[in-house]
């Protein structure tokens, strides 16, 4: 072997062996799970207050979160469906721009070419955008999944979970303890800091606690990150102008569970609508500069007159920090930087920097430096500005409604990053293979598809129209009605959860 | 009021694209558009008095094959037949921390190894590089392809790359754009004139076209008529801005399956492989050394005091516009760096598919955001370029003088510094892809994290290898050794593929 000159000894990088989070949401449980599950020889400490509460609703996912579950760490799909009681959805109905209605889900609606068409399938989408994929389709018809053999559901594929945020901590929690991560309940009094890093936390109770690293999941507080080592917090208000939300639910009579989260334009803002078993959980979400509490709740109430629950009102401000690892402190979550829930984002965002952190301690044998410490900045924050960036499109595009808010929306929101991928779509169209290469940066979590569903969803005009010969026509409608004719035959969410729970069901 | 100097109010899809230039540059963009667009006429304007194309030929990449298969339709037999290149994998660099290294175009770091748990960069890292792939193998046995039964050999060409001389490679794709319908004029332009944009002559006669595509080489005629000027320089990057070659005979030595690459007191020397004869070139900084002396080191190099080594000025860089309204630049038009990569002629194909694409996804009505896309898509892959070269020059320990002390001072990555210093952290992980700027890249993870390996950057994190994996590696590396020991040499494989070809060419070109 060649010896090489090392500027830089790894013993004078100290090693990881030790773990605190600081948080007992699904954060600082999501984290812990996936750093004990992927490094068991680290001592993981989760102190959580249950002095604050968590304040957590019910929330939609996306396709990450079971595969991250089920797949990577390896969790038990009986005992996770047990104790969660999740239900699906295949995606987002979006009740936003000039059609009725669009569906965004986690497969391929636009960047695809179907066989023997000469162009990718957005082009024929500015009439009909329904069943080009196969969730589309079933959630257009209200169902979960395909029927396989013996009348089945086939849960497989880009699915994800509405869940009630109560049932899923206390199911991690327990997962985590059973996999040995410490459990304390405690409230922080104070973070001692010494050259921007944290030495030492002290409790409540009177103790005082280290490690080697601390995960900040202490929600929009942000004890460490923000308070005691005062990262720097980018606000997203030139691209996100929603400030709060109202939420409300009811208990779900003969409704039936719809397998896909609805985002529904309101006057000012949006409004949402997940789906539990039992329960219909609303929120609209709204700026406060164009609407006051009082008629924010009073549009809910009224557009929604089913609404048994008082409704309560949440802050937030959007934005994330500059860096979320910070010498020895690395915050998860909202800690590290929050969106609305409009792409249902935030779980995936634990995953994708929990992930990112077990992979830095794995990539660097436990001692991170500088340069991991950078690119682990970097590829959170390009993730946080493509999200941003991502919802920009909804608000700039959505012509629905001509009210202050919503023309205040069209004419200021920033496109970000995205305003090249934006100008070349207006120019050539839904054309993947072109757009592709405007995209700003990489790692990239929607891809062309993504942007694609909003722009041709909410029917975004291009120069280069594509006069579709009636052979292409036939050609499109053939290929939908294979999808649809699939599709049709398929379980809603009620008969798959049926399904799961009768004794003869297996996962495998 | 003259209507016809109006600009056109309702543009209308490019029916007429002129393609100027007299070297490979040319001959491929205008054969490659004439295959892609066979509805869409192409004229070729080549200027007769244009000096003859440099006799030390070139060395490219498999992706340069692919492209004369794929995106021209010649078959292999054609181009043995007709351009007579010899097959390279990949390069031996003397050069970096371990002195020399081998880098191929079948490297796997980019992704996993099965049956390991360590990734392939450190497994080749731990144990040397000269057996770490098949080519590597051939290449540190001097073999080209492996055995294929007794008699037999297997040409594995997906992953070797052609060396080529201009002369009998121009003769190809002259034949591949006149059987392909190409008009082929000779001219010199000397003015472009605008409403219409009309290209005038030296003789004084007019061209008009819908599209001009300046593959003039270095010189870009084309887009320096059309006032497109604007140039990014990467002198701190590629700090050899000049160069000197000569092509001497091959004589009785036998043909190498790669490329060489040298460091030089005063810059670096490289050594392209030819049926019967030899491509040598002296790259070097004027400030170091004289051009009398750098020359005469290259004639003696060459063994044959009556070569006259042919000069060349370099001005490393590239267009800060690829594509400006009606013009478009290709090739060496659109941006240059030094030969250290080989990727010249990969640049070109590059260029020319997604001047195709572009073409294809607009009906042939390229707006501004095409023409903007496509001139990043050509930038982008110039400054990973420029990086990579900026990466050899800064990591090139073992170079004493004056020059190399200059040079490890003032290399400077860009887009790619964040990658490299990430490497000096984790080491070859396959997790540095999420540090490339942009995806897939056209250097590519493969070839970085060779070079880096192979250049010896140091890195703080080795993984411990488990001694079973590490056991069955060397296993492997030894088997590949004794296979390669009994490969094929370069001459039997071009011998016994222009032999197979001689009776008959299988589809002949007029």
């Amino acid at each position: 072997m060649v010896s090489l000159p090392d500027s830089d000894p790894s013993s004078s990088v100290p090693e990881i062996r030790s773990v605190l989070v600081l948080g007992g949401g699904s954060a600082g449980l999501l984290a812990a799970l996936t750093l004990k599950r992927l490094q068991p020889s680290l001592a993981v400490t989760l102190v959580y207050s249950s002095a604050l509460g968590v304040i957590g609703v019910g929330e939609g996912t996306t396709a990450v979160f079971p595969a991250h579950l089920f797949e990577t760490l390896g969790i038990s799909k009986e005992e996770f469906y047990a104790e969660a009681q999740p239900t699906w959805k295949q995606g987002i109905r979006f009740l936003w721009g000039p059609r009725d209605e669009f569906f965004y889900d986690f497969e391929f609606q636009y960047d695809q070419q179907f066989r023997g068409m000469p162009k990718p399938a957005g082009y024929y989408a500015g009439m009909d955008c329904s069943d080009l994929s196969q969730a589309s389709a079933l959630m257009a018809r209200g169902l979960a999944f395909p029927t396989g053999p013996l009348g089945r559901p086939v849960i497989k594929g880009q699915y994800a979970f509405h869940i009630e945020n109560h049932r899923l901590v206390a199911c991690l929690e327990t997962i985590a303890r059973r996999n040995g991560v410490e459990f304390a309940d405690d409230t922080l009094e104070r973070a001692e800091t010494a050259a921007g890093q944290v030495t030492a936390l002290h409790f409540k109770s009177g103790v005082i606690r280290t490690a080697d690293l601390f995960v900040d999941a202490s929600g929009f507080s942000a004890e460490l990150i923000g308070k005691a080592l005062e990262e720097p917090f980018q606000s997203f208000s030139s691209g996100l102008f929603c400030d709060r939300a109202v939420i409300g639910g009811w208990n779900r009579t003969d409704e039936p569970i719809m397998p896909y989260t609805t985002a529904e334009t309101m006057d000012s803002g949006w409004c949402w609508q997940i789906e539990h078993e039992s329960f219909i959980n609303r929120g609209y979400v709204y700026a406060s500069a164009f609407i006051s509490d009082e008629a924010a709740r009073a549009e809910l109430l009224a557009k929604n007159p089913q609404i048994s629950t008082t409704p309560r009102v949440v802050n937030f401000r959007s934005g994330r920090y500059e860096r979320s690892w910070v010498g020895n402190v690395i915050a998860v979550g909202n800690a590290s930087g929050f969106v609305e829930p409009l792409e249902a984002t935030a779980l995936a965002q634990i995953i994708y920097e929990s992930r990112w952190l077990v992979e830095s301690l794995r990539l660097t044998g436990g001692k991170p430096d500088e340069a991991m410490r950078a690119t682990y900045n970097r590829l959170v924050s390009i993730a946080w500005d493509e999200i941003r960036d991502f919802l920009a499109f909804h608000y700039k595009f959505n012509t629905r409604l001509d009210t202050p808010f919503w023309q205040h929306c069209r004419q200021n929101t920033s496109l970000g990053n995205y305003e090249d991928l934006y100008r070349l779509y207006r120019e050539v169209g839904p054309n993947p293979s072109m757009l592709v290469q405007a995209l700003p940066a990489r790692p990239n979590i929607y891809g062309v598809e993504g942007f694609l569903s909003m722009l041709v969803g909410m029917q975004v005009p291009y120069d280069r129209v594509h006069l579709a010969t009636d052979q292409e026509l036939g050609l499109y409608e053939r290929h939908r009605a294979g999808i649809a004719a699939k599709a049709k035959a398929g379980v809603s969410v009620s008969g798959a959860l049926d399904a799961i729970r009768r004794p003869s069901w297996q996962w495998t | 009021m003259d209507l016809n100097r109006l600009p056109r109010m309702y543009p209308s899809p490019i029916q007429h694209i002129l393609v100027a230039g007299s070297g490979t540059d040319a001959l491929l963009a205008a054969a490659t558009l004439k295959r892609s667009f066979p509805g869409i006429t192409i004229t070729l304007l080549r200027d007769p008095s244009a000096p003859a194309a440099d006799p030390a030929g070139e060395s490219t990449t498999p992706a340069v094959l692919q492209h004369i298969c794929n995106g021209l339709g010649l078959q292999g037999a054609d181009i043995h037949l007709y351009a007579r290149p010899v097959w390279t994998l990949g390069f031996r660099y003397l050069w970096g921390a371990r002195g020399t290294f081998y880098r191929s175009f079948d490297a796997p770091y980019g992704g996993g190894l099965q049956g390991f748990r360590t990734e392939p960069g450190f497994l080749a890292a731990e144990s040397g590089l000269d057996n770490s792939t098949l080519s590597m193998a051939l290449m540190s046995a001097g073999k080209l392809f492996p055995k294929d039964g007794a008699n037999s050999f297997k040409p594995i060409e997906n992953v070797t790359g052609l060396n080529f001389r201009p002369e009998p490679l121009h003769a190809l794709l002259l034949r591949a754009c006149t059987a392909l319908g190409v008009n082929i004029r000779d001219g010199k332009p000397v003015a472009l004139t605008r409403n219409p944009d009309t290209l005038v002559l030296e003789d004084g006669s007019t061209l008009a076209a819908d599209l001009y595509v300046d593959a003039t080489g270095a010189e870009a005629l084309l887009a320096t008529l059309a006032g497109n000027t604007e140039w990014v320089s990467y002198a701190d990057a590629c700090l050899c801005p000049r160069a000197a070659t000569i092509a001497r005979r091959r004589g009785s030595e036998p043909i190498r399956p790669f490329s060489t690459v040298e460091t030089l007191d005063s810059g670096w020397r490289w050594r392209v492989e030819h049926d019967d004869s030899i491509g040598l070139g002296h790259a070097w900084h004027p400030d170091f050394i004289s051009e009398d002396q750098a020359c005469a080191e290259l004639v003696a190099k060459g063994g044959d005091s009556a070569l006259v080594p042919r000069v060349h000025r370099w001005n490393p860089g590239r267009r800060k516009e690829a594509w400006a309204g009606s013009v478009v630049t290709v090739g060496d038009a659109s941006g240059f760096v030094e030969p250290l990569s080989a990727l010249r002629t990969t640049h070109l194909v590059l260029h020319l598919n997604w001047l195709v694409r572009v073409l294809a996804a607009t009906d042939g009505l390229p707006g501004a955001e095409s023409r903007r896309t496509y001139g990043r898509v050509v930038a982008e892959a110039w400054d990973e370029n420029r990086d990579f070269h900026a990466l050899h020059y800064r990591f090139n320990p073992s170079g004493k003088s004056p020059f190399w002390e200059t040079a490890r001072r003032d290399a400077a990555l860009e887009k790619y510094a964040g990658l490299v210093e990430l490497y000096g952290s984790i080491g070859p992980s396959a997790a540095l892809s999420n540090c490339l700027p942009v995806w897939p890249g056209f250097v590519g993870i493969d070839s970085w994290i060779s070079a880096l390996i192979g250049l010896g950057v140091p890195f703080r994190h080795h993984p411990p290898i488990p001694p079973q994996e590490k056991k069955a590696w060397d296993a492997t590396c030894e088997q590949r050794r004794a296979s390669a020991r009994q490969a094929v040499p370069a001459e039997l494989c071009i011998g016994a593929a222009r032999r197979a070809l001689k009776p008959q060419p299988r589809v002949p070109l007029p």
